[in-house]
């Protein structure tokens, strides 16, 4: 299987905080992988490295071989990776239809600079929306605004934005991050829908979710790799029990 | 929700605005006041209301335009189409100027710059004298004339075809700017406003955003001094004081954050209100302030959004008594 995302000795520190030391990472085509790890591990950290939020210290990002290490962050979605957020970032006093339009509407360079005519409500820019409306079972909810979606729902959203950029990577922060035990299992279908065509990094705390969909995890500690490998040998390795549980068991 | 207001239904409106206002107001200085502070009130708007950019610098832009639109009326005569139009190319120069580096910090250091650059005009047009006639402001400024070539020559030199010019050209900036805040351009501020994060992370330069609204900001509330400046035939340099900056915050925010009528209803309030106590008391200000408290404080959204609740009130009330046998 061929490499699509990639880091090689990331490291980022703040100040003299080093959150994130020496982590290569590879991500198989086509696979979910699961980046878990305790709190304060520098799993959000690392995220944002991908994502292109935060700028790293050091080390390389590579994207199918390409180096996107210092590429801007509102560049990564044409490039092929789009990321959402743990603790939901969309714009709440907009319609779902209106999200998601924006989301397509940021793929067409320039585009977002026209003040000439109106924006764009029909056409391909409805059929790309209403496609992810469909996939993400909100068709329902297309004039709904977002502050009036249940949380899961939100969640949902959450990942249906970062879809709109069809990414070949998709880095999902904590899907399932307060949602209620029912909504998770309509999480866990998208999710095995998706791998179809994209590949997924996902932080989650949800073990039994990470179990269930990721094909291979990796788990952070005190910023560096700990253990790598598919659930059922992460799950075994002694070291993670310690990380997770403490010294004592 | 993007609402889907055919663009000649806002021509109409702000047609209908030049026509009706003068016929309400004693004067026609106090319409075309109203209405060049409006022009100055949307671009404020499209910064604080569009975008959440909180600019305590419109003065800067606001006077600038006074003071080129003065200087090319009395050095160089162009007409008064070139004057406008280089006024506001100069004036988004100076707004990306400060754009640029304003930007680069949020929050209240963000309104700080915005603020410290528009002193900083205000010391360098106070001690331009020799240019801008410093603390005596800019005098003898003549209304350059509209000519078409080989048809016509129009003067603006009474109230009525001033306040006709000023019209003209507010109706033109009031549909072009319906225009922007629902264009893509439009709907990418809102979603700035609404998220700056997320919107940097579907795919926007957020800073890049910014600095293309400052430079509309700046345009419009340029071409608002310069027509002020024409209305007095004098720029005062109190026109790039702090005052005129927290006059024009204020009137954005009295009429209603995000509205281009409220912007205009925002500016009509503000010259009628304080026409209206000027008369009745010379110390007015007291009282303008106490209006400004009590619509902060009791219409929250401005007096748009409360004009909108009551009709909304009105047509459900009409409706309920419809339904009745």
């Amino acid at each position: 299987m061929s490499t699509v995302l990639q880091t090689k000795l990331l490291t980022k520190r703040y100040g003299d905080f080093v959150a994130n030391t020496d982590i290569n990472l590879s991500v198989a085509k086509g696979t979910i992988h699961g980046v878990i790890g305790p709190n304060g591990a520098g799993k959000t950290t690392f995220f944002n490295c991908l994502a292109g939020t935060v700028p790293t210290t050091s080390g390389q990002v590579l994207l199918e071989g390409r180096d996107i290490t210092t590429l801007a962050q509102h560049k990564r979605p044409l490039a092929g990776l789009s990321r959402s957020f743990q603790v939901t970032s969309l714009f709440s006093d907009l319609s779902v239809f209106e999200n998601l339009r924006l989301a397509h509407q940021a793929l067409s360079p320039g585009k977002g600079f026209v003040f000439w005519h109106a924006a764009h409500e029909t056409g391909s820019t409805a059929e790309a929306v209403d496609m992810v409306l469909a996939r993400t079972s909100l068709i329902g909810e297309r004039d709904t605004l977002v502050s009036e979606l249940s949380h899961g729902q939100q969640r949902v959203l959450e990942v249906g934005v970062a879809l709109m950029s069809k990414p070949r990577v998709l880095l999902l922060d904590e899907p399932t991050s307060g949602m209620g035990i029912d909504d998770i299992p309509q999480m866990i279908t998208l999710l095995s829908d998706l791998k179809k065509e994209c590949t997924i990094v996902l932080i989650e705390h949800n073990v039994g979710l990470v179990t269930e969909v990721c094909d291979a995890v990796t788990v952070l500690q005190g910023g560096k790799v700990i253990s790598e490998g598919t659930p059922h040998e992460v799950s075994n390795d002694e070291k993670v029990k310690i990380a997770y549980l403490g010294e004592d068991l | 929700m993007l609402t889907k207001t055919p663009l000649f239904v806002h021509f109409l409106a702000a047609f209908a605005i030049a026509a009706v206002l003068p016929m309400l107001l004693p004067s026609y200085v106090l319409a075309t006041e109203i209405l060049l502070f409006g022009l100055a009130v949307i671009g404020c708007n499209l910064l604080l209301g569009y975008t959440g950019l909180l600019s305590f610098g419109q003065a800067l832009f606001f006077g600038s335009g006074s003071y080129f639109a003065g200087l090319m009326s009395i050095h160089l005569n162009l007409g008064i189409v070139p004057t406008l139009l280089i006024t506001m190319a100069l004036g988004a120069l100076i707004a990306i100027l400060v754009g640029v580096f304003a930007i680069r910090r949020a929050g209240i250091y963000f309104i700080m710059l915005t603020l410290a650059f528009a002193q900083l005009g205000y010391y360098i047009a106070f001690l331009a004298e020799p240019i801008t006639g410093g603390e005596d402001g800019l005098l003898d400024i003549q209304r350059p004339a509209l000519s078409i070539p080989f048809v016509a020559k129009f003067e603006f030199d009474s109230d009525f075809s001033f306040y006709a010019l000023t019209g003209a050209i507010f109706i033109v900036v009031f549909v072009l700017m319906q225009r922007l805040v629902k264009s893509p351009l439009g709907t990418v501020l809102t979603a700035i406003k609404q998220n700056e994060a997320r919107a940097e992370a579907i795919g926007y330069n957020v800073k890049l955003y910014k600095i293309v609204v400052f430079a509309f900001s700046g345009s419009v509330t340029a071409l608002a001094g310069a027509l002020y400046a024409f209305m007095l035939k004098f720029a005062p340099l109190s026109n790039i004081d702090l005052e005129t900056s927290s006059q024009i915050l204020f009137m954005t925010i009295l009429g209603g954050l995000g509205s281009i009528y409220g912007s205009v209803l925002g500016s009509a309030v503000f010259l009628v209100a304080s026409d209206f106590f000027a008369e009745l008391w010379p110390r007015w200000m007291i009282l303008l302030g106490l209006l400004l408290i009590f619509v902060m404080l009791y219409m929250p959204g401005g007096v748009s959004k409360s004009l909108e609740d009551l009709f909304a009130k009105i047509s459900a009330a009409k409706d309920q008594r419809g339904k009745k046998p």
